[in-house]
């Protein structure tokens, strides 16, 4: 135990803290691009139900398809205009491509380490925001551009991504081969063969590799005849020559010298030296003062490039729009803090003016990355990566700088150390993900291969990439960033619900110390076990054996949180409202979902489950049991300080056990499902002999999810409608003793009038010294030093 | 131990397997389900240990008022350090025992026996092709496909016509071009990019036996099914022509990613529990077409009833079941209901048949992954002497420990 801190320091630090002058902030500072902490918290919770709603309605669409394949979906069928009203079978890879991306990358972590995180770090450690605020705001306002390129792609034609949360390549980095879809360009192949469309294209492409000769040509003086394109040029004649000739080599015509004599001799070349396909002749022919083209080569090129240069491209209206607004909002942002004239309606016209202008290139400049909905869904998660790495560094540093006097590191509540410990983990792990992202983009631009290896090809057409890739590559950096990104989006939870449950039981948290270090070491064990998910891909089976056995380890500290919340419990007063309900709703499908996790760690039975519905079964244990009970906990128990207001506890209690059981009716059969080897992402079982007869197993599963679907809509009543009805919540509603519940609720700006000062951990409920059952960390007590250990 | 965990299922009802592990036909299988069983019932025990445990506290620790307090405990070290070394003991001795049985599976003992039959199933959009090394056990190289850099066209084969432009190679080629060519070729020629130019490629050198030489065409390989020779180790090599497929037989423990530019090798027994061709009565088929389960029927010269069918020299001959001279049932039909009343009508009261096992694409692979599926059967050495099969695999050569070759990478493993 460090030394306690003698309340002569604390004097010590006096409240010219708040010196910075909050009245200059105007409304929109204040509100809207705030870059107060709690604010920020508010917006990314916004941000993740937001997308909570689109990502569950998302696994309706998926589960509708898995229990009546074919079926018509009532009104949606007619509104997206699927052939037949059938859901297509890339519209369902689509579906749950996007509601996996969805859910992990825009709900549970924008929630966890976004919403919670930001508002309770400095709550908890008694700080009055944020070290870094304005980078706190990036954060927020950077998500939002990447969550609106994500959604832009569910208007591309060809809708969004469908090669799966994790994208493997070849199928993420090549376009998936062509199937007609709602009468959209096909969608084809490695190298769309199609036909030059206008002469005047193929001209322009000829020459316009050669700058000078462009001028030489104009188009309005172009006559077609039947010889060709025909265009009178002004200027030297044999200056048009070289130009022609050059631009044509460039194109890897392949010229011989006499070739190039007959260019200049004006008689017809034949280019590819074929003679028995005149089609594909390049012609030139070249009169006194008359330049005459059949060019046939780079047209398709040429459409491409135009067609990425164009302002509107592939994008539609509405994909511009939501993108332009995310993208306006976030340099307006900058804007509000950075453009400071003097004059309040001079700074907001040169505001508006700068931030438009940025918003008008920064949205060329995403359209020619984003060409499709794979190509968006690499560059949202890019940028969605920067917000994370800007948030995990505001958070380190804060939690290392600015706790108030007499809060050490071991007396910050145990959210605040899963969350500093996640944001180590966001720090080591994200630029790897955006390493990965941008070069699996490169080859999605087919200008690398990076993971495309030498030989293979498609049915409708061939490799037109040099190859040296190795697909592997990509899996190994992908899950070297989405492990950890595993835990990152539980680790949050966890700490929460210590929290909770400790509140709640009106008892301290059994072993404080062991659950840091557990956590601690499930963050380092979770950096070295990334190749479990790669047993089955072709990975050395003896690097395959290595990566279990760190598997196994990361049972252990796992293990020691879920005896540690038990003995939590353990002879407790224990309260039974819905933030505790939930709370141990996750310790107890937390306990499933790291049971049914052993399996998956054993190389020898991962073969016969790997990439199974007992995959799917686990990780909704793990992400919805668990990191989504404990969302709810968090919501739940905090609710009161974010806004002031109560939450109806009664509504809250339909809400967590019409979810509760929903969810294990949902989740619990998919582990048999997943026994029998029935395979995740597959649109229609039913064509499997071994697994038709799980028709009416699904048909269960889908009602479930639909009733745990429509439960969150409890959910959205109880959240709004406490906001405008709710009875005023008071400072401390749960008797808690940690200090976001001794400021007012909702925390003022600056959070606490005076700057706290600690005497005890976060954990002294039930203590001896006092005759309440909880002591205030900030109740100074004599004989509580002895007592925390 | 193992075999009593094996029995161990906890669905005791009918068809118990359908709603459970798929029955297993793999001998390395055997073990890969003790430890299933192992950690199943361990976790199982755990699962219900730690909920029971949760609800009783949740019960007796519930609010009351006249519990003024609860227990002002920080923790206890001791029974911490028991939760934590009794979980780390039990996921050694489970890291241990899931090494051995993943050596054993990986680094097969049959890596070493040259005369091992090798298969090659080629994955792509969305099909499987399954090749077979032939009585001379070669397979040759497969998935080289032309580039647009190369200096000479490949090799076309002989009896096929393709016109290249007449330019030495696709590199004289403008890019769009050499790619349209290339493109035209590997279509219509040389889909699975086969080197031609590789002797060990075709089945048949000698020239002698049609049937031979079109082991493995094109039209043969896609979509045949996967014949396991019954209590024969084979090899079986796999390799994807496009993206990464999954080739997964929930039925021989056995699964593995097919990857682009690499080369996957596993290593399976088929049992000998595994059921192979055998007589089966009609309301035993008509129970397993009931069930859903998918059944192949093997015509050849042992089947009882067979007739060879032959109209004219140029057509091919093959054994069939007829009724009034009319071919209804001939090798490798799936049983269908139809099958089992048109049979009963001509009086067959048994039919040679075989159980066939899907073979599962697990890896998302495109828009059409669900139609991805193949088909396994097990064949025993009777029916594998007759044609069609009489082609796939050499004949079995008992290996002595001198022809063995050097050891391989899993040799020092185990």
């Amino acid at each position: 135990m460090t030394a306690i801190p003698a309340p002569a320091h604390v004097e010590h630090e006096p409240a010219h803290r708040h010196g910075h002058g909050h009245a200059k902030l105007t409304f929109v500072q204040k509100y809207l691009f705030s870059t107060d902490h709690k604010i920020i918290g508010i917006e990314f919770l916004f941000l993740g139900l937001a997308f909570f709603v689109v990502g569950g309605l998302l696994a309706m669409l998926v589960r509708w398809q898995l229990a009546w394949p074919g079926r018509p979906i009532p009104w949606l069928a007619t509104y997206l205009g699927w052939p037949g009203g059938s859901m297509p079978p890339e519209y369902y890879n689509q579906a749950f491509t996007m509601h996996a991306t969805l859910m992990i990358f825009f709900v549970i972590i924008p929630i966890l380490v976004g919403a919670f995180g930001n508002y309770l770090i400095p709550l908890m450690i008694g700080a009055e925001d944020m070290a870094f605020p304005f980078l706190n705001g990036m954060a927020f306002w950077m998500a939002l551009p990447a969550g609106a390129i994500m959604v832009a792609a569910f208007f591309f034609p060809g809708g969004p991504a469908a090669a799966g949360w994790t994208s493997y390549p070849p199928i993420s980095s090549t376009f998936p081969s062509g199937v007609q879809y709602q009468g959209h360009e096909p969608y084809v192949g490695v190298i769309p063969l199609v036909p030059p469309k206008t002469d005047w294209d193929k001209i322009i492409f000829a020459l316009r590799l050669k700058g000078s000769a462009i001028q030489t040509v104009d188009k309005t003086d172009l006559q077609a005849t039947p010889q060709g394109l025909v265009a009178p040029f002004t200027g030297e004649k044999s200056q048009v020559l070289e130009a022609v000739r050059e631009a044509l080599i460039a194109r890897n015509y392949v010229l011989i010298p006499s070739e190039v004599d007959g260019i200049v001799m004006g008689q017809s070349v034949a280019m590819s030296g074929d003679a028995a396909a005149p089609a594909r002749h390049a012609k030139v022919t070249v009169a006194a003062d008359t330049l005459t083209i059949l060019a046939d080569d780079g047209a398709d090129l040429f459409d491409r490039i135009k067609a990425e240069l164009n302002w509107q491209s592939s994008w539609p209206a509405i994909s511009i729009v939501g993108v332009t607004a995310a993208l306006l909002l976030c340099f307006l942002y900058i804007c509000t803090y950075h453009i400071s004239l003097g004059f309040r309606p001079l700074n907001w016209i040169v505001s508006l003016l700068l931030s438009g202008g940025g918003a008008f290139y920064a949205v060329k400049g995403v359209q020619y990355m984003v060409f499709d909905g794979q190509s968006a869904w690499f560059f949202s998660l890019f940028l969605a990566g920067f917000a994370n790495i800007m948030g995990s560094i505001n958070y380190l540093t804060t939690v290392v700088k600015l706790r108030c006097p007499g809060m050490t590191m071991f007396r910050m509540p145990l959210s605040v150390w899963a969350i500093f410990i996640t944001s180590i983990m966001v720090l080591l792990a994200t630029p790897v993900l955006a390493a990965t992202l941008f070069m699996n983009l490169l080859d999605h631009h087919r200008l690398t291969s990076f993971f495309l290896p030498y030989n293979w090809s498609y049915d409708k057409g061939i490799q037109n990439v040099s190859g040296g890739g190795y697909p592997l590559l990509h899996q190994h950096l992908f899950w070297f960033y989405s492990h950890p990104a595993v835990y990152i989006m539980i680790l949050p939870a966890m700490g929460m619900v210590s929290d909770i449950i400790s509140v709640n039981s009106r008892k301290p948290v059994f072993g404080y110390r062991p659950m840091v270090y557990a956590t601690a070491s499930i963050a380092f064990l979770g950096f070295i076990v990334w190749a479990h998910h790669m047993f089955q891909s072709g990975l050395n089976p003896t690097l395959g054996t290595t990566f279990a056995i760190s598997t196994f380890f990361i049972a252990v500290p796992s293990a020691i949180k879920t005896f540690n919340w038990m003995g939590t419990l353990w002879g407790g007063n224990i309260r039974f409202n819905t933030a505790n309900l939930n709370a141990i709703a996750f310790v107890s499908m937390f306990v499933v979902g790291g049971l049914s996790g052993i399996y998956m760690a054993s190389t020898a039975i991962d073969v016969h489950i790997h990439a199974t519905y007992f995959i799917v079964a686990h990780i909704h244990y793990v992400l919805f049991g668990a990191s989504m009970f404990g969302i709810f906990a968090g919501i739940y128990h905090w609710y009161p300080k974010m806004f002031g207001k109560m939450m109806n506890e009664r509504l809250g209690k339909f809400h967590f056990w019409i979810s509760f059981i929903a969810f294990n009716c949902t989740f619990f059969p998919m582990h048999i499902l997943g026994i029998h080897g029935m395979p995740r992402r597959v649109a229609e079982y039913a064509n499997y002999s071994s697994f038709a007869h799980f028709r009416g197993i699904n048909v269960f599963i889908t009602y479930s999810a639909f009733v745990m679907g429509s439960a969150q809509l409890l959910l959205a009543i109880n959240f709004i409608g406490s906001m405008i009805f709710g009875p005023r919540a008071p400072r401390n509603p749960w008797d808690a003793t940690t200090l976001e519940w001794q400021t007012s609720s909702p925390p003022p700006h600056g959070n606490f009038p005076t700057p706290p000062v600690v005497f005890h951990g976060p954990y002294e409920y039930a203590s001896p010294l006092v005759d309440e059952d909880f002591l205030l960390q900030t109740r100074f007590v004599d004989g509580a030093v002895a007592a925390v250990h | 131990m193992l075999c009593t965990l094996a029995q161990l299922s906890p669905l005791p009802f009918a068809n118990w397997s359908d709603w459970w592990l798929n029955v297993n036909y793999a001998e390395h299988g055997k073990s890969m389900d003790g430890v299933f069983y192992f950690v199943f019932w361990l976790t199982t025990f755990i699962l219900v240990a730690t909920q029971a445990v949760l609800i009783w506290f949740l019960i007796k620790y519930r609010f009351r008022a006249d519990r003024k307090k609860g227990i002002y405990s920080h923790g206890n070290t001791r029974l911490e350090m028991t939760w934590t070394i009794i979980p780390a003991i039990i996921l050694i001795v489970l890291a241990v025992w899931s090494r051995r049985v993943w050596d054993n599976y990986r680094y097969s003992a049959t890596a070493d026996d040259p005369n091992a039959p090798k298969i090659l199933v080629i994955g792509e959009q969305f099909q499987w092709n399954v090749l077979y090394g032939g009585p001379r056990n070669k397979l040759g190289r497969y998935l080289l496909y032309p580039k647009v850099t190369d200096l000479k066209w490949p090799t076309v084969p002989d009896g096929q016509t393709f016109n290249f432009p007449n330019v030495p190679g696709p590199a004289y080629l403008p890019e769009q071009q050499a790619l349209a060519a290339l493109d035209d070729y590997i279509s219509q020629i040389n889909p699975l990019g086969r080197d031609y130019d590789d002797p060990d490629t075709n089945p048949d050198p000698t020239g002698q036996d049609a049937a031979l030489a079109k082991l493995n065409d094109r039209n043969n390989a896609l979509g045949r099914v996967l014949v396991l020779p019954k209590n024969r180790a084979v090899e079986i090599q796999l390799g994807s022509r496009d993206v990464i497929h999954d080739f997964f037989l929930p039925n021989f423990r056995t699964k593995l990613d097919v990857v682009p530019g690499m080369r996957g090798k596993l290593y399976i027994t088929a049992d000998s529990d595994c059921p192979g061709p055998k007589l089966y009565t009609l309301v035993e088929l008509q129970q397993l077409v009931d069930r859903g389960k998918d059944v192949m029927a093997i015509v050849n010269k042992n089947t009882p009833g067979a007739e060879l069918y032959s109209t004219g020299r140029r057509r091919p001959k093959f054994w069939r079941l007829t009724k009034d001279g009319e071919t209804f049932l001939v090798n490798g039909t799936f049983i269908t209901a139809d099958v089992i009343k048109n049979a009963r009508a001509a009086g067959i009261s048994k039919i040679t048949a075989t159980m066939t096992y899907d073979l599962v694409c697990e890896e998302l692979c495109g828009i059409g992954h669900s139609k991805m599926q193949g088909k396994v059967i097990v064949l025993d050495d009777a029916t594998l002497k007759e044609p069609p099969y009489n082609n796939y695999f050499p004949p079995a050569v008992p290996a002595s420990p001198a022809e063995a070759r050097p050891a391989v990478l899993g040799a020092t493993q185990r």
